[in-house]
């Protein structure tokens, strides 16, 4: 225990003084692993594997297309034709970029991915429109979460495999919570916009938005081009991230003619710069969950819940707040790995559906990823926007209540989850 | 802080106090995790509740991209490697991959526990790492989305998923048929989507993982197998006094036994799964089949024999006999 | 100095660009090769995943010389220049300490793996020359932190007015 209150204290103290997040979970971790049984030139092998993940790749893929994409004219078409048919009403680009996150979301299996390929056009496009960039990272960031929880989603298959239930049932059970999620997204989006009144644009001509909507076909092209070579099985999503990089490099060179070789190169260099950022994070996390699945930390809690919980509501609320510590550190992948099969004996005994169940963890992932210190989709905006993650936890908070008000939805009726499964 | 792997040095005739980290990558419900937790069994029970095992099931500690280096480092002491992705460390653990080479998992384990078997799993000494046994995880089967295959030409133009090394690419690239190596988390999705046609794998997997509710067709070929080895890291083993020593390797060898059976009666039981789901056409090769595949998949050992080692091959399909 | 400091970075931004670029193409080669061709490359995953974690590690140092790596700012905001210095100075020489540290390992790591002589899957290449960017990602990025120890004492407290007139001029 000495050694796991080392790790917290000393991470808490090195994010403090300004260490970077990445740098204090890696410090922490080997303060803390030099205290136990561990020999230590193994973590940067640990580190080392942990970015090694091809499924991983589709970050630093879609980073890369989304900055082409906002540099070479592409995004800036788009949004034009966006602005020309819905600028006119309240929260109308606010709309769109929660409908790109579950349209997105529905053909990527990961969160932050869908946050890094929608946020690098939506935000400036949504700020330009009169949003407040706070607003419109938070939004993203939100919205990205539905990533995992709208099908295809890894966690998901992950539970599957875990649980011996069928991968197919659960991403079926995650469709409609996806879009009552979604929608409560968008409905906080239109009160918001009439709190803020936020100013409108003026409605333009038809044949204004068909001639803005004609120099955006590229844009246009490109969601049907992914979607439809993911669906179709030409690509994985890690491969379509790429195909999309090649496509935005083609339409801005040759269509809107924006792309010069300077601007490519600072591209390039942003692209690697933030994907770093986020792997050397991902990397750190890695071993700082390491140290605790060692440790037994969260085995023992999740076994102390257990032997605890005298009724099912006493569990359900024990479940979800063990869900949220463990999310401020660790990946959604690794929680269910490690508590999912001691949990599953008790899911038993309560009798709850395993596949309502999967949905209320799966939801409970989605906050750990826009929970700080360490969030996924919170680095990700942050990356791409250069905003300080503060900022866009401010901007993330409204949010938040919104996905735990779905959480309680979703719990409070399992035909949500289970509804649609046969 | 004591170091629990490590040992000091008590008397040497009383049973240490220790804590034994075991780390696998699958789910509870495999043969191997059934292995793993006989050897937990016996070890604490032997040694009185004084040694204790501690399971790391799922990868959730380390998984196969990491496993190898931190069995070497002793921050884990047991583990069971697949050896198709030990093909890197040595040649010979490509045994598994050649087509049709063991007749079934009786075959296989009298190879692996034979001298020559036993010759392979030890080259990882080298590195610190004591090779046990082999744990079969059983028979690999085609599965895909295309068409029922039964004749080799059935493969040809079909996308076939691997876990990775050179002879299982010439297995489907012999036959026409190409191959591809996606991770797991995005296998699934993969063969939804059709990125990839098909996959091979055992019973238990394609149960387990769920490949009958995106696959048409299952070929019960048998073709491949998945056999992993039971590792031991060294510095650990040899920190050991006798009795501790006898107690631990007594538990490896109960653990051997039980995974042994269980593969066996699990992969039964996961083909009765798949036949009582029914969401999977199953055909099974007949022996004539089998013969036309085995011809076709004759260049293979033309090409990989010498590099395994012809004596290596003799010896395994001798155990056929 | 300074002229090392913009060699470095050419070599740097060159060489990671190559590997970041170099694995985009060779994932949509891929995609080519299984779809179009009919004829999937067994070699494609390997080297895009090798290509890409070499960019990344890369990237680590690049990330930090451009500000880029995430910090909390919630306490360090309030605090006086002066402490704010000093507070600069421990987190970069704990950050210095921690990637120089894990550059040791990481050479620690290659020497193993060059003992044991393995080699990757699928395309054969030894692992112990996958594992050198450990140590030369981890010593870039001590090598930054290095470089902010030093600018870092040789800039004077600077009060926060100034400090916001000066942010101000490098936003415009
Ligand atoms: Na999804
Ligand atoms: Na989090």
């Amino acid at each position: 225990m000495s050694a796991t209150l080392v790790l917290l204290i000393s991470f808490f103290v090195l994010c403090l003084i300004r260490v970077p997040i990445a740098v204090s979970l890696g410090l922490s971790s080997l303060f803390a692993l030099s205290l136990i049984d561990f020999t230590m030139y193994a973590v940067i092998q640990k580190m080392f594997t942990s970015v090694s993940s091809s499924a991983l790749m589709a970050i630093p893929g879609f980073i890369f297309a989304g900055i082409i994409m906002s540099r070479g004219g592409i995004s800036f078409a788009l949004i034009e034709a966006l602005k020309s048919w819905i600028g006119h009403f309240r929260g109308g680009l606010a709309l769109v970029t929660i409908s790109a996150c579950m349209i997105f979301a529905a053909i990527s299996g990961s969160s932050p991915a869908t946050a890094a390929a929608i946020g690098a056009i939506m935000i400036p496009a949504m700020v330009e429109a009169g949003y407040s960039k706070r607003y419109s990272m938070g939004l993203v960031a939100a919205a990205g979460t539905l990533g995992i929880l709208i099908p295809p989603s890894i966690p998901l298959i992950i539970y599957g495999v875990v649980s011996e239930q069928s991968i197919g049932d659960l991403f079926t059970a995650g469709i409609l919570p996806g879009i009552f999620l979604g929608a409560l997204l968008m409905i906080s989006a239109i009160i918001n916009a009439r709190i803020n009144k936020y100013d409108t644009l003026p409605k333009e001509s038809m044949q204004e938005r068909i001639r803005k909507s004609r120099k955006a076909i590229w844009g246009f092209i490109l969601p049907i081009l992914i979607l439809g070579g993911i669906y179709t099985g030409i690509m994985t999503p890690t491969e379509a991230s790429f195909v999309a990089v090649l496509y935005s490099v083609i339409v801005s060179v040759f269509v809107y003619k924006e792309m010069k070789f300077p601007i490519f190169r600072g591209i390039v260099k942003e692209s690697i710069n933030i994907s770093a950022m986020i792997f050397l994070i991902i990397a750190s996390a890695n071993i700082f969950g390491m140290f605790l699945t060692t440790e037994q930390i969260p085995q023992s809690i999740t076994q102390w819940i257990e032997s605890s919980s005298t009724n099912v509501w006493v569990f359900l609320i024990a479940i979800n707040l063990l869900f949220f510590v463990l999310g401020m550190f660790l990946d959604a992948v690794s929680i269910i790995l490690i508590t999912l099969p001691i949990l599953l004996p008790l899911l038993a005994i309560f009798d709850i559906n395993l596949l309502h169940f999967a949905i209320i963890m799966t939801i409970n992932m989605e906050l750990g990823m826009i929970t700080p210190p360490v969030g996924l989709n919170l680095f990700v905006v942050s990356g791409i926007t250069r905003e300080s993650v503060g900022n866009v936890v401010k901007g993330v908070l409204p949010f938040y209540a919104v996905l735990i008000l779905g959480l309680i939805a979703v719990i409070a009726f399992p035909a949500l989850s289970l509804g649609l499964v046969k | 802080n004591k170091k629990s792997s490590e040992p000091s040095a008590t008397s040497s005739n009383e049973v240490q106090e220790i804590t034994i980290k075991l780390a696998h990558e699958v789910s509870e419900n495999t043969s191997q995790h059934v292995g793993s937790l006989a050897v937990k069994d016996y070890i604490e029970k032997e040694s009185g509740g004084k040694i204790k095992v501690q399971i790391y099931p799922n990868g959730q500690l380390f998984g196969d991209k990491d496993v190898y280096q931190q069995l070497v480092a002793n921050n884990v002491q047991i583990t069971q490697i697949d050896m198709a992705k030990l093909v890197g460390e040595d040649t010979r653990f490509n045994i598994p991959s050649m087509p049709f080479l063991f007749n079934g998992d009786d075959e296989a384990v009298k190879f692996w526990d034979s001298e020559k078997g036993l010759e392979i799993l030890k080259s990882l000494d080298k590195d610190g790492i004591y090779g046990i046994a082999m744990w079969p995880n059983g028979q690999k089967h085609l599965t895909n989305d295309k068409r029922p295959i039964k004749t080799p030409e059935d493969l040809k133009g079909l996308k076939f998923r691997t876990q990775g090394g050179q002879v299982l690419e010439q297995v489907f690239s012999t036959l026409g048929a190409g191959s591809t190596s996606i991770p797991f988390t995005e296998l699934y999705t993969a063969l939804q989507q059709g990125t990839v046609d098909g996959q091979t794998n055992t019973f238990v997997n394609i149960e387990s993982k769920k490949f009958d509710e995106i696959q048409k067709y299952l070929t019960v070929s048998g073709e491949t197998r998945v056999d992993l080895g039971l590792f031991v890291n060294k510095k650990f083993m040899d920190s050991l006094n006798e009795p501790t020593r006898k107690i631990v390797e007594e538990g490896l060898k109960a653990g051997t036994d039980s995974a042994r059976q269980a593969a066996k009666t699990m992969n039964v039981e996961s083909r009765q799964k798949l036949e009582e789901r029914g969401n999977i056409e199953i055909y099974e090769l007949t022996t004539q089949e089998i013969d036309a595949f085995r011809e076709a998949w004759a260049p293979i050992y033309d090409e990989f024999s010498s590099i395994i080692g012809e004596e290596y091959i003799e010896a395994a399909k001798q155990t056929n006999e | 100095m300074k002229k090392i400091l913009s060699i470095l970075e050419i070599v740097e931004e060159g060489i990671a660009s190559f590997f970041f670029i170099t694995g985009s193409i060779i994932a949509i080669y891929g995609v080519f090769m299984r779809y179009i061709f009919n004829n999937p490359v067994g070699w494609t995953t390997e080297i895009f995943e090798i290509f890409m974690v070499a960019a990344i590690f890369l990237g680590f140092g690049m990330a930090l010389k451009d500000e880029r790596h995430i910090v909390v700012d919630l306490v360090y905001d309030k605090m006086p220049p002066f402490i704010k210095k000093i507070f600069n100075i421990i987190s970069n020489v704990l950050g210095a300490g921690f990637s120089i540290y894990l550059m040791f390992m990481g050479i620690e790591m290659v020497d193993i793996a060059r003992v044991q002589g393995g080699v990757t899957v699928d395309v054969g290449i030894p692992i112990w020359l996958t594992y050198m960017i450990m140590p030369i990602g981890m010593g870039l990025l001590s090598f930054y932190f290095l470089v902010r120890i030093v600018s870092v004492i040789r800039n004077p407290v600077k009060d926060e007015e100034q400090e916001n007139i000066e942010r101000m001029k490098n936003a415009v």
